[in-house]
């Protein structure tokens, strides 16, 4: 196994940013400037993006793979400006509700820390009390595979 | 990207998108297989209720059921849980580069 976080399927990315945070904020919320950073990965260019940056606004995205096009969408949950974006995350493959994504950004010097969370189930309950740890699930998947 | 892990990769996780099934993968993973009927016990939900989850959870491999007597035991299996360790670690690299093109982005930006 390896050491990233499982606990209730939440990933947890920090990154420098060689800009100050009001510049890494707009830049998540300007089109133009989505559609130059991200789609790239694996061969993909990005057609399109729009954004409404609002909170309940919407913004959408259409990837492109060379062969298809693969649409992603999400609804603002929160928007402080230059410290924090919150949004639902909804691709392909992300069929299941409540995947949120947030940006939380740190002023160091005149750079940005950026912290990204994308957390698989948000709606996170305990109405029966169970503890429900993915944590204890996969401990119980590394001592199987061992 | 196999087109069918990612087919079972949505079932597994829609299976485990709620708490009680959560729940009861847990206490199998903790107790071993256990009886249908101790399950609807020990979630205080009606055995129909736990049936259901259960057949949710079966659909997506993440239980198998074998029948000891008149008892059916349900057992968790943790192979399918292998797909979302990789969909973590895709999901991951996918973020990196997106946050590696920002910072050049902005960086070179900048005016010199």
């Amino acid at each position: 196994m390896n050491d990233m976080s499982h606990n209730d399927l939440t990933m947890t990315i920090n990154r420098r940013i060689g800009a100050p945070p009001a510049k890494v904020y707009d830049a998540w919320l300007d089109p133009e400037k989505l559609i130059q950073f991200m789609a790239n990965c694996k061969g993909m260019t990005l057609a399109s993006a729009t954004t409404d940056p609002r909170v309940g606004g919407r913004f959408s995205m259409v990837m492109n793979t060379g062969e298809k096009d693969i649409p992603h969408a999400g609804t603002y949950l929160e928007l402080t400006p230059h410290s924090r974006i919150a949004f639902t995350w909804e691709s392909q493959y992300s069929t299941v509700e409540g995947s949120t994504v947030t940006l939380d950004l740190q002023p160091d010097g005149a750079a940005t820390l950026l912290t990204l969370t994308h957390v698989r189930f948000a709606n996170e309950g305990s109405r029966d009390g169970h503890k429900s740890g993915w944590s204890t699930i996969l401990d119980g998947l590394a001592a199987t595979t061992l | 990207m196999v087109e069918r892990s990612e087919h079972s990769l949505t079932e597994i996780l829609k299976a485990a998108s709620d708490p009680t099934r959560r729940a009861i993968l847990t206490l199998l993973a903790q107790h071993g297989p256990t009886r249908v009927t101790e399950l609807a016990a020990r979630f205080d939900i009606s055995l129909n209720a736990v049936s259901k989850h259960i057949k949710v959870l079966e659909a997506a491999g993440l239980v198998s059921r074998r029948t000891l007597w008149r008892e059916h035991l349900i057992e968790v299996r943790m192979e399918p849980l292998v797909l979302i360790d990789r969909w973590f670690a895709e999901l991951r690299s996918i973020w990196d580069l997106r946050l590696e093109a920002l910072d050049k982005l902005l960086t070179e930006e900048k005016p010199e």
